[in-house]
């Protein structure tokens, strides 16, 4: 069965590449929020993290805790193979769809 | 810098533990660094968004099970508990917009229930129910020989054996007024103080905030010249200096140090009956071989601590034992009646706990008859929209669903109602505290208190609840089909029965809160109209203390009083001047044990007590106090003339019976005192309360017994307000160091003394009032909705020609029928309710027949005039119209 993912999940999966291998809560909402302009809360963003976790996209690893943090470890994110086909397959997909039709979509 | 606890706390309830810990220490860094950025403010309020939205979105979205992980469905939104409430609030606050007359009177009446009972229940948790401000206010006791049906005084070498041989309590201190005066540029102040034993501040569990408490050396006839004074003294008098401790000051014109200064929170005991609100404490400095120290020597008020886990019961059947022992080894100084003890802050509310009482049960019924008003409200609109329900279950919607709506309706208006509650609690509270006797304190504070406000609300959550689901739960039992075929005739018909069995309930509450009112006033009146046996009319009164070193002498007080009185009888407008010891009204006791010649009494504590006031000459006149027989004062009655006293009428009838007092012969206080005898008998005065019958009194003259603190007594020919400042004038240019007090006239002291009895009368009336409306409104509405329901029957019956006082018969009898109900009910609870108030009334029956038929009567204006325009509305029904609407 082929994944497919849904639009914010291409977001957070865009977002763990690039901050891979640390990348992990507050960074992956802080680019997301800069990048794309969407603010989500902390909680909606874990849920969708860890659905894609289940779905054997992302992967995930604690880190040490910190005093900044109140005591409270860091779960970092990495994409697994899976994760990279699924969003390369979306990725495409939308370049395929977007062909000769950009400079419409472009902001005057 | 850490996030607000309680997001913080929601974090860790909302989620599961592991997502807990990644949520909240992503929200915590970034927390961190919003706050460095943008300021603590945004980072909180950034912060508590992020909490709730987070918990929101775990709540609505819970990770995928197995099943899911199988199936793969990745976004599908499946509509939450949470979704489904935000619809059903975003859904009822447009309907609720759609109908804004319902909504008004519904937030409106339950926030007016609200308001009343927050600030009430602020104001009696305040004066009641509260602790003791204390770390150790939960144990403290007060304990002393009884007095009537009040426990009074105690000597000092009997709480001395008390304190080695009482194990129940593990402190006990004494406690009695002191009043110094504090000199100053702006003239001399008298201050409010208690002289205290050493350990008073380590029972109550307090420490000075600043410098020291006392030691147990300085408590001690030489060495207690050392004081802590409050917060406040010390900012208005000492600059707030903050090395003030161990420096000294002039109090009485003599040198005390001070040692310490309270925290400004503590609050100083104060009462009914005999604490003022003390800015300055000092070592009693008392010792077993003192003048004032013999066990019959009873002006000290003890107070203990209860040991640990130790029952006020235990305390005083341990005191009694200990009593009787001490009654064995000095049999003449105690009579057989045990000492009482009593929970401290029971004494302190005194006598105006039941009232609170019954203030709270009535602010219970006005949130009560509130509630009902807005539960009839919802279901008379449940009835209307009962085809709209009918039809969306019809189409599918499950009865959960439906009632769920209905509630959330209820949940949205208290939540309006409770926060407009909130800011008439708090209006209120201002009012009360401008009005509230001095042993309510800081009541205008405790609107503040977020523990009070949050039980208003949950208090208004609950009512609306309760009566939220009990139309939500008639309206979806309704039978679909039949109220499709029928319309809503049957259904409207039960409603309006629950609706009218509500109605009676309100109409008898209310009636009983006006019965309660009424009865109050009667009392409040007939006090006003009691002989207090003086004419207060015309008179003013001015404090004056007279002490330090330069008062010692009694002849160098005797002199400044003779210039003082020259001085203020030739003030222009003054006519009469004297001075007095004390003035009956007055919040003072100075009664002293009575030994009539000849008399033999089995021992000192069975000699009566009798209430002294020594006084110039004029005292009698300026207070028109009658002369009954014998001779007043004059001014021959001198130190050097023989010793003479006038007694009172009672003192007279009750010491001397069948007797002439005349001539006999009395010592005051212990036996070694002089023999006094007796010259005339006058009226008398009530003393300590207007509805409290006259008590014994006697007179001496101030030249033969001289005070140190004075009430000044002018009669005056013009408004005694006037005379105030030329008075004073006169008294600063006698000394200097004379404080000027409790100026007033003898009109407001008569005034004051029945400010408790005026201050619950002013309550009851305020809730008889808001309930009358309410239930009016409420009457008014059920009414209402009988006509429109009868719309098409009141048609018929005029097409068939039915006159209009037919029409008016038949609307008005179902709401008689109601009003009469409750006037029922009513009726019999006030009678009940009549007795609860009985220590305050007066002369006044709870089941005072004038005052319920008044109250009674005012039930059924109320109710004529909620009749008013539901009549003019079946009036102007037109047949054809009516008929044709359905």
């Amino acid at each position: 069965m082929t994944d497919w993912l849904g639009e914010f999940e291409q977001l957070v999966l865009f977002a763990v590449v690039s901050l891979e291998p640390n990348g992990y809560g507050t960074t992956i909402r802080q680019m997301i929020e800069a990048r794309a302009g969407r603010v989500v809360s902390a909680g909606a963003l874990y849920t969708t993290l860890e659905r894609l976790e289940v779905r054997g996209l992302v992967a995930s690893t604690w880190g040490a805790p910190t005093p900044e943090r109140g005591g409270k470890r860091k779960r970092h994110y990495k994409l697994k193979p899976a994760g990279r086909e699924a969003l390369a397959r979306s990725w495409q997909a939308l370049k395929a769809m977007a062909r000769g039709v950009t400079p419409r979509l472009e902001q005057p | 810098m850490t996030p607000p606890r309680l997001a913080r706390w929601l974090l860790e309830r909302g989620l599961d533990a592991a997502s807990a810990e990644s949520i909240s220490g992503d929200l915590a860094e970034e927390f961190a660094a919003r706050s460095r950025s943008q300021g603590l403010r945004s980072a909180r309020w950034w912060y508590w968004r992020q909490a709730i939205a987070s918990v929101a979105a775990r709540r609505a979205r819970r990770p995928l099970s197995a099943a899911d992980r199988r199936l793969a469905i990745p976004h599908e939104r499946r509509p939450g508990f949470l979704d489904g409430f935000r619809h059903d609030i975003r859904f009822t606050i447009r309907t609720l917009a759609h109908a804004p007359a319902f909504t008004a009177a519904a937030v409106l009446t339950l926030a007016i229930g609200m308001g009343a009972a927050t600030s009430i229940a602020t104001a009696a948790h305040r004066a009641l129910l509260r602790q003791l401000p204390y770390p150790y206010g939960d144990r403290l006791v007060f304990a002393g020989h009884p007095d009537g049906n009040r426990i009074g005084n105690v000597g000092y070498a009997t709480v001395v054996d008390w304190r080695t041989r009482l194990r129940t309590l593990d402190e006990l201190a004494i406690i009695r007024g002191w009043q110094p005066t504090l000199a100053g540029e702006d003239g001399a102040e008298r201050l409010s103080g208690l002289k205290v034993t050493w350990n008073y501040f380590r029972m109550l569990g307090v420490q000075p905030a600043l410098g020291r408490d006392f030691t147990e050396a300085e408590d001690h006839p030489d060495r207690w010249r050392v004081v802590l004074i409050s917060d406040g003294l010390w900012r208005r008098r000492f600059g707030a200096r903050p090395d003030i401790a161990g420096t000294f000051a002039e109090f009485n014109n003599r040198r005390y140090q001070i040692i310490g200064v309270l925290p400004a929170s503590f609050e100083p005991l104060i009462s009914e009956h005999f604490y003022t609100r003390a800015e300055i404490w000092a070592p009693l400095g008392y010792a077993l071989n003192g003048d004032s120290s013999c066990r019959s020597c009873q002006h000290l008020k003890a107070i203990g601590r209860l040991a640990p886990g130790v029952t006020i019961d235990r305390a005083a059947a341990e005191l009694a034992v200990v009593h009787a022992g001490l009654k064995r080894e000095h049999p003449n100084d105690y009579t057989d009646e045990p000492p009482g003890v009593d929970r401290l802050d029971r004494e302190i509310v005194g006598s105006i706990r039941r009232p609170l009482e019954v203030l709270m049960g009535a602010v219970a019924f006005v949130l009560l008859v509130a509630a009902a008003n807005v539960a009839g409200l919802i279901l008379a609109r449940a009835t209307d929209r009962e085809r709209e329900i009918a039809l969306r279950a019809a189409l599918g919607a499950s009865r959960r669903r439906l009632v769920r709506q209905l509630f959330t309706e209820s949940l949205v208006i208290a939540a309006a109602a409770a926060a407009l509650g909130t800011i008439f609690a708090r209006v209120a509270l201002g009012f009360l505290a401008t009005r509230a006797p001095v042993t309510v304190p800081r009541l205008d504070q405790a609107a503040t208190d977020p523990m009070i406000v949050a039980i208003g609300i949950v208090a208004a959550l609950v009512a609306l609840m309760g009566f939220g689901l009990l139309p939500a739960w008639t309206a979806s039992r309704s039978d679909l089909q039949v109220v499709l075929r029928e319309g809503r005739q049957s259904a409207a018909r039960r409603a309006i029965r629950a609706r009218e069995a509500l109605m009676a309930g309100e109409l008898a509450v209310a009636l009983v809160l006006v019965a309660a009112a009424g009865l109050m006033y009667r009392t409040v009146d007939r006090l006003l109209h009691v002989d207090p046996g003086f004419n207060p009319r015309g008179v003013l009164s001015i404090g004056l203390s007279l002490v330090g070193p330069r008062w010692a002498e009694d002849s160098a007080v005797r002199m400044f009083q003779d210039e003082l009185l020259d001085r203020v009888t030739h003030v222009p407008g003054v006519t009469r001047a004297a001075l007095a010891g004390q003035i009956p009204l007055g919040n003072n006791y100075d009664r002293w044990g009575f030994r009539i010649e000849g008399r033999v009494l089995q021992s000192e504590a069975d000699f009566p007590s009798v209430e002294r006031y020594s006084v110039t000459p004029d005292y009698f006149s300026v207070m028109s106090i009658p002369l009954k027989n014998g001779r007043l004062f004059t001014g021959a009655d001198r130190t050097d003339g023989p010793l003479v006293m006038v007694v009172g009428e009672t003192t007279a009838k009750t010491l001397w019976p069948g007797e002439n007092p005349i001539g006999s012969r009395v010592k005051i206080g212990d036996s070694s005192g002089p023999w006094r005898t007796v010259v005339g008998v006058v009226g008398d005065v009530r003393h300590y309360d207007l509805g409290q019958p006259p008590t014994t009194q006697f007179y001496l003259p101030q030249a033969q017994r001289t005070d140190s603190f004075l009430v000044l007594v002018v009669r005056g020919a013009v408004a005694p307000a006037t005379l105030v400042s030329p008075i004073r004038r006169e008294i600063a240019a006698l000394a200097t160091d004379v404080p000027v007090f409790d100026v007033a006239t003898l009109d407001d002291v008569v005034g004051r003394s029945v400010a408790t009895r005026r201050f619950l009368l002013l309550l009851l009336t305020v809730f008889a009032i808001a309930t009358l409306v309410m239930a009016a409104i409420g009457l008014y509405g059920v009414v209402s909705q009988a006509v429109a329901g009868r719309r098409r029957e009141f048609g018929i019956r005029v097409a068939l020609g039915a006159s209009r006082a037919d029409i008016y018969a038949l609307v008005l009898r179902r709401g008689f029928q109601l009003v009469v109900i409750g006037a029922v009910v009513g009726l019999a609870a006030a009678a009940g309710l009549g007795r609860l108030l009985g220590s305050q009334l007066y002369e006044t029956r709870p089941s005072d027949p004038v005052t319920l038929a008044t109250a009674a009567a005012l039930l059924f204006a109320a109710a004529v005039a909620a009749h008013v325009v539901p009549l003019r509305r079946a009036m102007s029904i037109q047949p054809n119209l009516a008929l044709r609407n359905e």
